[in-house]
């Protein structure tokens, strides 16, 4: 230990070692990720013109010192449903009796069909999930047996899946974020209210949000003198909130930018890795 | 006085005297002092965003000072301005010290130094313009990067020069840290800006990279240049001698071996093996902490104890190394946890707590041989107030964290209400960055008086005495 060399040679070779297995190693086997082929086309598809430029603004704001754009999947269940009972349908009624006593197996059955998928067994494990489709389809139905990701993140509603690597190929940087002292950002185009509400949160949090500990940002907006007729996109904003008479306020370009990436953030397609079942009710 | 020294080296083979190394590494002075400015900038910028934390309302017509510019403004400030930059003097005149060598290379180091300054400055005003890159620990726009590196170079080549002009004997633990370090940082923060900035990987594999340049960033850059500081200073202060080479040596090789591999948490959408790879390896990690801190804490008991206050601030550093190492583990284990204010409690004390005071102990140890001054104004007064802040900062990050975790894991509790209970847990830590801000301006005035009293002591040397100087320059260099 002496000598200077071998400390450097030390060294060296540990760090391509870590560089070799965390850098390389990922980028071989994710690194070279494709689209994937969807039945409705390819996902992900890259941001419109808008929503790639409210990117750069989520960016230069630091909205990830705050925001993270992750969703946790802690476990996993299943729902088989029905959705056509087939032509015998006495023998699809036994073996509906069979599998979920506790169900009207008449009922569900007759009023099983392909836009009505009718829920037989909710939150059980794969076996039993496969062991009642196999039965159905004996009996001449069809029955599905969907996939139910849980976990905090998807109760809270941030998300019907995990996201998984296939959901940030185009953002450029990713801002997956590592802080949630806001919510979770990554389905939020799925939840957000309208371009109205978003712009109003943004001019002041409060306005929308009575407790909410988020910054304002009414730097993204102008607050000009009104021209012969007010702007057709100036916030209705009333009481403490209101400009000085005389005025109103204006979102910058930057701000409706903002708006369109926000709404354009959805890691929703049910995909190979991530399966997710689309939401039976809204 | 540079070449006096020199020379008589060169032709008497007796080492130079403490008193001569010192005062010939003066210019250190420069980038230590730079980087005690940044400091106080650094944790001002820290109190606004703590403040805007609780109080959103809060400048909030200013786009420069919004969240999120000020939080990682604040953090590149600590890391670039500060950590790496007062790590660097610390560590050079550190290799002078064991090498028994005067410094080498002012004239360079003085001039990397300054660029150094440049490349923070343009990088923190392109954070506020909004030119950040958008990677944790990386923000700094092409401008202020490629300062930055560039008199890295020029810095990090005089350190190696400083190494190689040691007296032949046994290398020192400190050595090999510094050495390690020299290396590690440009490899690290030229692979990740050009992973990620200059040639973009696609996807989450930025994840990865970023993942593995914060983890390298902290475990190996700010880790290394930490204990090279307590490895140094503990034995020291304590009149003791390192309890065990060998514990040292298993501690650097196994840091060295582990060290690049953490960082991965839980929950990141990367491939599983990456995760349970990063996970473990901060397990693993625990084996270099635990070897370092149980030599140095032999160490201070084997001490003779001389009532030094300097002591408090390396012990303290120990201290928050160990616990970092602890609750690295739990991040790496505990589902949502590293996504609370946790997670930044760790960070902040590992960044205050353990690499900041074993840093401003050093500074405070250096500054008066540094001017040849003394002066103790302030040391209690900063010290007191860095490692109350630190302590309350973390304390109510890392309690209101677990809370929050809790809250969060429970579906049922909504979102703005898990916020707004952990309120007061963030009122608390602004309290802390105020002790903090307190303290860094409190070290940075005992520094700058020790400056100014030296430099007055020059210039009344040179006036009076204009005509003999000359032949006093000698007597002046000795003592």
């Amino acid at each position: 230990m002496n000598h200077g060399p071998l400390i450097f040679l030390g060294v060296l070779v540990t760090f391509v070692m870590s560089w070799w297995g965390l850098i390389f190693a990922p980028q071989v086997q994710i690194g070279v990720q494709q689209n994937a082929s969807l039945v409705d086309g390819i996902y992900p598809r890259p941001r419109a013109g808008l929503a790639e430029q409210g990117h750069h603004v989520y960016v230069a704001n630091g909205c990830v010192q705050c925001h993270s754009q992750q969703v946790r999947q802690e476990s996993y269940t299943f729902d088989v449903v029905l959705t056509a009972p087939g032509t015998n349908n006495e023998i699809v009624i036994r073996a509906l009796g069979k599998i979920a006593p506790g169900i009207n197996a008449g009922a569900v059955a007759a009023a099983a069909t392909d836009q009505k998928p009718q829920t037989i067994l909710t939150n059980v494990p794969q076996g039993v999930a496969d062991d009642a489709q196999a039965r159905l389809k004996k009996a001449g139905a069809t029955a599905k047996t969907l996939f139910i990701p849980l976990g905090v993140d998807i109760a809270r509603g941030w998300g019907s899946r995990l996201t998984v690597a296939a959901d940030y190929l185009y953002d450029q940087p990713v801002q997956v974020g590592h802080s949630r002292l806001g919510p979770d950002l990554a389905n939020y185009g799925q939840r957000a209210p309208s371009t109205k509400l978003i712009l109003e949160h943004l001019y002041d949090p409060r306005l929308t949000m009575d407790k909410s500990l988020m910054p304002a940002h009414r730097y993204l907006f102008e607050t000009k003198p009104v021209g012969k007729k007010p702007s057709p996109d100036a916030l209705a904003l009333t009481g403490k909130f209101a400009p000085p008479a005389g005025h109103e306020v204006v979102p910058k370009p930057e701000a409706l930018q903002l708006v369109a990436y926000l709404q354009s953030l959805r890691a929703s397609a049910p995909l190979f890795e991530a399966p997710a079942s689309p939401a039976p009710q809204p | 006085m540079n070449g006096s020294t020199s020379s008589s080296v060169s032709t008497t083979p007796a080492p130079p005297t403490s008193a001569c190394i010192d005062s010939s590494a003066r210019i250190l002075l420069l980038p230590i002092v730079s980087s005690l400015v940044w400091l106080v900038i650094s944790s001002v910028l820290a109190l606004i965003a703590s403040v805007k934390l609780h109080s959103p309302t809060v400048l909030a017509d200013s786009s420069w000072l919004t969240y999120g510019h000020t939080r990682p403004a604040a953090n590149d400030a600590f890391v670039y301005g500060f950590a790496s930059q007062a790590g660097l003097a610390v560590a050079l005149w550190i290799l002078c010290r064991l090498g028994r060598n005067t410094l080498v290379g002012a004239l360079p180091i003085a001039i990397g130094s300054i660029f150094w300054n440049l490349g923070v400055t343009f990088g923190l005003v392109g954070i506020f313009t909004g030119h950040t890159t958008g990677f944790d620990w990386l923000e700094f726009p092409k401008a202020g990067s490629f300062i930055l590196l560039a008199s890295y170079g020029v810095l990090g080549i005089c350190a190696l020069l400083n190494f190689r002009a040691r007296q032949p004997g046994e290398t020192y633990p400190s050595q090999w840290y510094i050495l390690a370090a020299l290396f590690w940082f440009p490899w690290l923060f030229t692979t990740a800006r050009m992973l990620l900035v200059q040639f973009p990987v696609r996807g989450v594999m930025q994840l990865a990279v970023s993942g593995w340049f914060t983890n390298g960033l902290f475990t190996l850059w700010l880790t290394s240049l930490g204990l090279a500081v307590l490895l140094y200073f503990i034995p020291k202060i304590s009149q003791a001698q390192l309890f065990s080479r060998s514990l040292a040596l298993i501690a650097f090789w196994s840091l060295a071996v582990f060290g690049g591999w953490a960082g991965f948490y839980r929950g990141l959408p990367l491939p599983a093996w990456m995760i349970s790879t990063g996970a473990a390896a901060s397990v693993v990690l625990l084996v270099p902490m635990l070897a370092t801190v149980a030599n140095l804490w032999l160490t201070m008991g084997q001490g003779t104890h001389a009532k030094s206050g300097l002591l408090g601030y390396f012990k303290y550093s120990l201290i928050a190394f160990a616990l970092c190492g602890v609750f690295a583990v739990f991040n790496a284990f505990i589902p949502q946890l590293r996504l609370t204010l946790f997670g930044e409690g760790v960070e902040q004390l590992f960044l205050y707590g353990f690499v900041g005071l074993a840093l401003l102990g050093a500074i405070h140890y250096l500054a008066p041989r540094l001017t040849g001054q003394e002066n103790d104004k302030f040391v209690c007064w900063s010290g007191m107030a860095s490692t109350f802040g630190i302590l309350l900062f973390a304390a109510a990050f890392l309690i209101g964290g677990i809370l929050q975790q809790k809250r969060l894991i429970d579906g049922s509790v909504p979102f703005l209400d898990v916020m707004n209970k952990t309120k007061m847990f963030i009122r608390l830590s602004t309290l802390g960055v105020l002790l903090l801000v307190i303290g860094n301006i409190l070290t940075l005035a005992r520094v700058l008086l020790l400056v100014r009293a030296c430099c007055q002591a020059c210039c009344s040397s040179c006036c009076s005495e204009s005509k003999p100087s000359v032949k006093l320059k000698p007597a002046g260099a000795a003592r």
